[in-house]
């Protein structure tokens, strides 16, 4: 070929073919995943495993089974009466080795059978009164009978229903049925400790009352670690290993406030997530299908 | 007819240059202010209806709204073709879309006639609206209140009553919706155990309420029916009797005494406080809970312009609220088109300066580059013009298609000046004896039968993407006819004003024939080039078709990118859910998370976040899904950013995450629904036999060949409390179902008893539980609900209270339940699989009545609209070929032109491979059509004027003919193809930057590509001509040879030959 066509093929092919593919390298796309769901055998459920830093980022935090001494509370409707002329009945002393102020309530024992008298006018001060308390028979039942009470004032504010020291002790006494009561409803009386109270005989109160729990010591875990399954079981994520979860189901008795008290659960000092629960369910979720 | 046009042009050539003047003056005045948009409309014409009841669940939203609604009265609509609808806790959202092409004032005015009977729903519903229409990216600002001396609640009065009105009277704003709205309420929150200790019943306390008022919309209140003032005439005076509401605080409404109670007092029973309403949905700015507006703009409206209004309305409204923050930065699209405006203006502008600077470095004649310049810009003013006055915004895509269309206009305007100065230089050396008026006419008319051929290939390559369906179809359709109207327009200024412009200023004029030296210079290496190819024309050919291969070999390794477009906005947003069923204050809580760390990445200007929904909002979706807006600083590196922020957004478990732009999301939700390829919808009411027939109907897809991945696609269930009464228990206590519900939902939910006007502001007051009744599931099975008896009962006691899996969206689609079968086919084609499917549907399963399965429409109809695009360009081919056979009068030469076209795309190709990382985007291809019109052009040209040669000049065909005519045509290509490189050399500079995500890769496309159409038109097409152009005058018609001789063209020749 002559000098001018070799430089004319040349340079056509260099113009006209492209160049080997050389796709660029994506470099990789992201290091880890935040998370990993593993069946475990033998069971519905999943193990999820959350990279340090996912933890950070959901402000996951924990907490662990407790066994509190609970008991509920439950605000009624009371009047005031007047005491007849009968003496009251001394409750026994409180228990030695409790303190109220560590924010344990005081249990006391009362043996069957102890208190029973009929009430007597006080032999010094103002009249002493009584609250008496109207209960359907379903809620009688639930009552802790031989429980002191609180009476709360009126015009107190609602918040006061949760502090336990407002409002002023009152101890249940026997006290004969007045008025007839209605067929469904039975009473109770609480006699109020100080003799200093602006009660009036007829006045509308509001007593705190124990409720009787099943057991003294109850399991306990904070409200916003439970998770409910479109069936409606309860359940609560316990951490095996500081960066692992699985479910527990959990019995729930009640919610009060933000504690759930269970019937059933993880044994007490397990380790559960208290924050961040709806994240890990989430990841369980969309994860493991 | 081109003739006439011609001679009249240049007849009254004061009258056109006149007009062109004018042309001109109006588009650099006007034309700067054209509405720019970055998108052209794509959603298919629609109408949509939200009703509002707070609280309602979602079956009940479907049962007691959605269905009626659907069946008696939307049912049937004219021209709507589908009814669709999603059914939410507390709303219901049901859209008509209509057929193509449907006026939607029209089809607004037809759904709104049959809503005339919505009277006749129960009373749960609060707001029943017809959204206004919206514009496909419907977001044009969002806007954030926060404020460290106001509260939430005052925020949002502010925001309800002050600016929000004000804003919706900003011209183009269709809709601002208020995120996160707190609405200023009285509530009389009762504790039923406290209502029961003092001997005070539920509906005592609703009774008092609502009477103190002076309206209440429930009937039974005496409050309903609040009387009127009236007046007391004077023998002298009428004085008007006016009421004034002593009651505008909460402490206000507590001292009010109870109906039959009067003893005591609402506060005494009850917590009367200020507080709102429970939340569908919250917004977060700054990391806490704060106001978000949302600012939608009409389908007409323009980005920019509604931005600044709305921005200046803010303005004037800033001092009158001081003490709150309104932060307008949030999202704002306008940033991300204003910094595309500039981006492209400053590439044009430069772009525009290079021409000129070439043109003149290649003509040498300050002339000629003038008239080639006014024509060139003449006639992009004119495709300007056209858009102007039929109001069109103009878009990306309509730029993109004036901007394909650039190197034909670059071309016609040089080859008419080219050839007239040729020709007048030509005719005075020679001496002759013709009119300068003449020559220009013959120079023109010369021109024109080539191009006018040229034009229509050009114009019937594009055919086919007229008839591109749905949002492929919107952005398709405008680059298209843009393309055309410039073809057409440089076409008609070339026949008028170009031949004007010749006579006006070359009559006189002196054409030196100083040749540039860079014309002598290109011109050397090109003669080169052709010579070599007219003498050995064999290897040239195969080196071509060597060419054409190796294109066609590297095009597998081309990675498709989505063939829309994908923009540099500097608004982000990212979607994510949480788990099913989760709350608001746990998607508040990872939210705010998110939004903190977000905002620390560099690049990041602003992070706000929407929760939920809000009232007459563009989100339809429960709390469980949110959404961040990231505002990216328009200063940073944008892809670091937007990387960073992905690596971010991907770290969080569990929520699955999205990040998109506005504009993708806006677009996947458009398509939603089309994405998978083949979708069986299995109609009905029982849910449960829905779910039966779908899991039979998924088992036959499975045994089908060629199905894959075949499965049900099941709603999400979430943990939903039922309570259902224990009629023989209830009946024990004298409770009926009914009493149930009404005390059950006015503590869990809360009634509204009336209305409080204030400062020509209104006000509920709401009668609802204190919230410990409703904090937990314990604490609603031990509702207290009053008995006839005066007695009490807990709710468990009289109904069976528990949790269940329920659906918390509902969707429904021409009036039915719906449930849907996915899977995608591979290994056989869409049609035979879609038939197999409804054969054995029919026969294998059985539906009963009412119920019925259906391959979606959807899919069908993208098979057909493909295949009418194939079939089309298929069509369009052919045609191509035809006009190419017309025009060369030999089947052998147009069949071999049509072949080795490719080879002009192949640069294209190369350059793509080297600057983009071998992607095939929007914009590469049309960069392709761009190529393939200058290829066919010059290619048309050339042979042409090797026709031309052979019959008007006696030259002999050969290798020297091939030289001599590919010699004297070699000019007017190469300044073409260096010309346009000029033009189109800043967009491929500038890089891939906001404005120019379409246009950079185009202008890669277009300049790799030049190359090798060079290389063709200078190398591949003598070759080919000097092999198989021969013998073809023989089959010039006589007839013709006649009319040319007779006409007088060929007269003039004839004589001298003679």
């Amino acid at each position: 070929m002559q000098r001018s066509n070799r430089l004319m093929v040349v340079v056509l092919v260099i113009a006209g073919l492209p160049l080997s593919p050389c796709p660029r390298v994506l470099g990789a796309e992201r290091t880890e995943h935040p998370a990993r769901v593993e069946r475990i055998e033998g069971t519905k459920l999943s193990r999820v495993t959350l990279t340090e830093k996912a933890i950070e980022r959901i402000g996951l935090k924990t907490d662990r089974v407790r066994e509190v001494n609970v008991s509920r509370k439950r605000i009624v409707g009371g009047e005031v009466v007047a005491l007849t002329a009968a003496s009251a009945s001394n409750p026994s002393a409180p228990v030695p080795g409790t303190d109220p102020s560590k924010g344990e309530t005081v249990y006391r024992q009362f043996a069957p059978g102890q208190v029973e008298a009929s009430v007597q006018a006080p032999s010094e001060g103002p009249g002493r009164v009584a609250v008496r308390v109207r209960l359907s028979e379903s809620e009688l039942k639930k009552v802790a009978r031989g429980e002191p009470v609180r009476i709360l004032l009126p015009g107190r504010d609602d918040d006061d229903d949760d502090d336990d020291a407002a409002g002023l002790m009152a101890r249940p006494v026997e006290m004969p049925a007045v008025g007839g009561p209605t067929e469904r409803t039975a009473a109770l009386h609480y006699m109020v400790d100080s003799p200093e109270h602006n009660l009036a005989s007829g006045q509308r109160v509001r007593v705190r009352l124990a409720l009787s729990g099943k057991a003294k010591k109850r399991k306990v875990v904070p409200y916003s670690a439970l998770i409910y399954d479109p069936h409606g079981d309860t359940w609560v994520y316990t951490s095996p290993t500081p960066r692992t979860f699985v479910r527990h189901e959990v019995e729930v008795d009640y919610i009060e406030g933000d504690m759930a008290v269970l019937d059933e659960g993880p044994p007490t000092g397990t380790v559960v997530a208290t924050v961040g629960v709806a994240e890990l369910y989430g990841t369980e979720f969309k994860m493991g299908k | 007819m081109m003739r006439w046009i011609i001679g009249s042009s240049l007849k009254l050539r004061l009258v056109v240059v006149t007009l062109a003047a004018l042309l001109m003056v109006f588009g650099f005045t006007q034309l700067r202010h054209m509405p720019v948009d970055a998108l052209p409309e794509f959603s298919r014409p629609y109408v949509e209806l939200q009703i509002e009841a707070l609280g309602l669940s979602a079956q009940e939203v479907e049962a007691l709204i959605t269905t009626p609604l659907e069946a008696d009265m939307l049912n049937g609509t004219p021209w709507a073709k589908e009814i669709r609808s999603v059914s939410l806790p507390g709303l219901s959202s049901i859209t008509l879309i209509f057929e193509k092409g449907t006026d939607v004032m029209r089809a607004r005015q037809m759904v709104q006639e049959r809503l005339v009977e919505v009277f006749a729903l129960p009373r749960v519903a609060k707001q029943f609206t017809m959204i206004n229409p919206l514009s496909s990216a419907g977001r044009v600002m969002a806007i954030g209140l926060t404020s460290d001396k106001l509260s939430l609640i005052e925020m949002s009065v502010l925001a309800r009553w002050t600016i929000q009105p004000r804003l919706l009277g900003v011209p183009g704003v269709a809709n601002v919706s208020i995120w996160g709205r707190r609405e200023r309420q009285l509530q009389v929150q009762v504790d039923p155990e406290r209502l029961r200790d003092e001997g005070v019943t539920l509906m005592q306390i609703i009774k008092t309420a609502g009477n103190a008022l002076w309206a209440s919309p429930l009937s039974f209140l005496e409050a309903s029916t609040p009387g009127t003032g009236g007046w007391v005439d004077t023998p002298n005076q009428r004085l008007g009797v006016r009421h004034l509401m002593p009651i505008t605080t909460a402490e206000d409404l507590a001292k009010v005494p109870i109906e039959d109670a009067s003893s005591k007092r609402l506060g005494d029973v009850a917590r009367v406080v200020e507080d709102h309403q429970p939340l569908i949905g919250d917004a977060i700015v700054k990391d806490a809970p704060a106001l978000m507006l949302v600012v939608e703009k009409f389908p007409w409206a323009n980005t920019r312009e509604v931005t600044r209004e709305v921005e200046k309305a803010l303005a004037a409204l800033r001092p009158g609220l001081s003490g709150l923050e309104m932060d307008s930065s949030l999202f704002r699209p306008a940033t991300y088109l204003e910094l595309a405006f500039d981006n492209f203006s400053s590439a044009f502008l430069i772009g525009a300066v290079l021409m000129i600077v070439t043109l003149l470095a290649f003509l040498f004649n300050w002339r000629t580059a003038l008239i080639s310049t006014v024509a060139i810009l003449v006639s992009v003013i004119a495709v300007g013009t056209v858009l102007y006055v039929r109001g069109v915004t103009i878009n990306m895509m309509i730029i993109a298609g004036v901007l394909i269309a650039l190197g034909a206009v670059i071309d016609d305007a040089i080859i008419d000046t080219e050839n007239v100065v040729r020709r007048l230089r030509r005719a005075r050396e020679e001496g002759s004896r013709k009119s300068t008026s003449t020559i220009i006419f013959d120079a023109a008319l010369e021109m024109r039968s080539p191009i006018l051929y040229a034009t229509a290939i050009m114009v019937l390559a594009v055919v086919p993407a007229l008839f591109l369906e749905s949002v492929s179809g919107a952005f398709s359709q405008p680059l298209a006819i843009s393309y055309m109207l410039a073809l057409l327009a440089s076409f008609v200024v070339a026949m008028t004003v170009t031949p004007a412009l010749s006579l006006l200023f070359l009559r006189k004029a002196s054409l030196q024939s100083g040749d540039s030296p860079v014309a002598g210079m290109l011109r050397g290496i090109s003669s080169g080039l052709f010579g070599w190819a007219a003498r050995t024309p064999r290897p040239a050919l195969i080196a071509v078709c060597v060419v054409v291969v190796a294109g066609f070999a590297s095009v597998p390794f081309l990675r498709q990118e989505s063939l829309l477009p994908n923009f540099k906005e500097t608004d982000l947003v990212v979607r994510w859910e949480g788990g099913p069923g989760a709350s608001h204050p746990a998607m508040s809580r990872i939210t705010t998370l998110a939004s903190r760390e977000l905002r620390s990445i560099p690049g990041v200007r602003n992070i706000s976040a929407n929760v939920g929904r809000a009232i007459m909002s563009d989100r339809r979706v429960n709390i469980n899904a949110a959404e961040l807006w990231v505002s990216i600083d328009p200063k940073a590196d944008y892809d670091a950013t937007v990387a960073a922020v992905k690596e971010v957004v991907a770290g969080y478990p569990g929520l699955s995450p999205e990040v998109l732009t506005y504009l993708q999301a806006k677009v996947r939700e458009e398509l939603s629904g089309t994405g998978e390829s083949l979708v069986v919808r299995v109609y009905g009411e029982d849910m449960s036999i829905i779910r039966k027939k779908a899991e039979e109907v998924q088992k036959v897809l499975a045994g089908i060949k060629g199905v894959f991945d075949s499965k049900v696609q099941y709603p999400t269930e979430m943990p939903t409390v039922e309570i259902e009464v224990d009629l023989d228990k209830a009946k024990r206590y004298g409770l009926k179902p009914g009493d149930v519900r009404r005390a059950a939902t006015s503590l869990v939910s809360g009634i509204e008893v009336g209305s409080l006007f204030d400062e020509q502001k209104v006000f509920e007051v709401v009668v609802w539980g204190a919230p410990k009744t409703r904090q937990n599931l314990t604490s609603v099975q031990e509702l207290l609900i009053e008995t006839p008896s005066g007695g009490h009962v807990r709710l468990k006691e009289v109904a069976d209270v528990r949790i269940v899996p329920a659906a918390t969206e509902i969707h429904r689609d021409a009036a039915a339940r719906r449930m849907d079968v996915t899977a995608s086919v591979r290994g056989r084609d869409l049609g035979s699989v879609g038939d197999e499917v409804e054969d054995r549907l029919k026969k294998e399963v059985e539906f009963p009545l009412e119920y019925r399965a259906e391959l979606l429409g959807e899919y069908a109809e993208r098979d057909a609209a493909q295949e009418r695009v194939l079939t089309f360009g298929i069509a369009a081919a052919i045609g191509v070929l035809l006009l190419l056979q017309a025009f060369f009068r030999s089947w052998r030469l147009a069949s071999l032109f049509f072949f080795t076209l490719p080879m002009a795309l192949v640069g294209g190709v190369l350059a793509a491979f080297l600057t983009g990382g071998a992607v095939l985007s929007l914009g590469s291809i049309v960069g392709f059509v761009a190529v393939f019109g200058i290829a066919v052009r010059n290619g048309m040209m050339l042979i042409n004027h090797y026709q031309h040669l052979e019959q008007h000049d006696g030259e002999t065909f050969g290798a020297g003919l091939v030289q001599r005519g590919t010699q004297e045509r070699s000019a007017p290509i190469l300044m073409t193809a260096v010309t346009t490189t000029a033009a189109l050399l800043p967009l491929a500079l500038f890089g891939n930057i906001a404005g120019l995500e379409i246009l950079h890769p185009m202008a890669i496309v277009i300049l790799g590509g030049l190359v090798t159409t060079t290389l063709f038109s200078l190398v591949g097409v003598p070759a080919m001509y000097v092999l198989f152009g021969a013998t073809h005058e023989a089959e010039l018609d006589l007839e013709e040879r006649v009319v040319r001789v007779v006409s007088g063209e060929e007269m003039g020749e004839v004589m001298a030959k003679a």
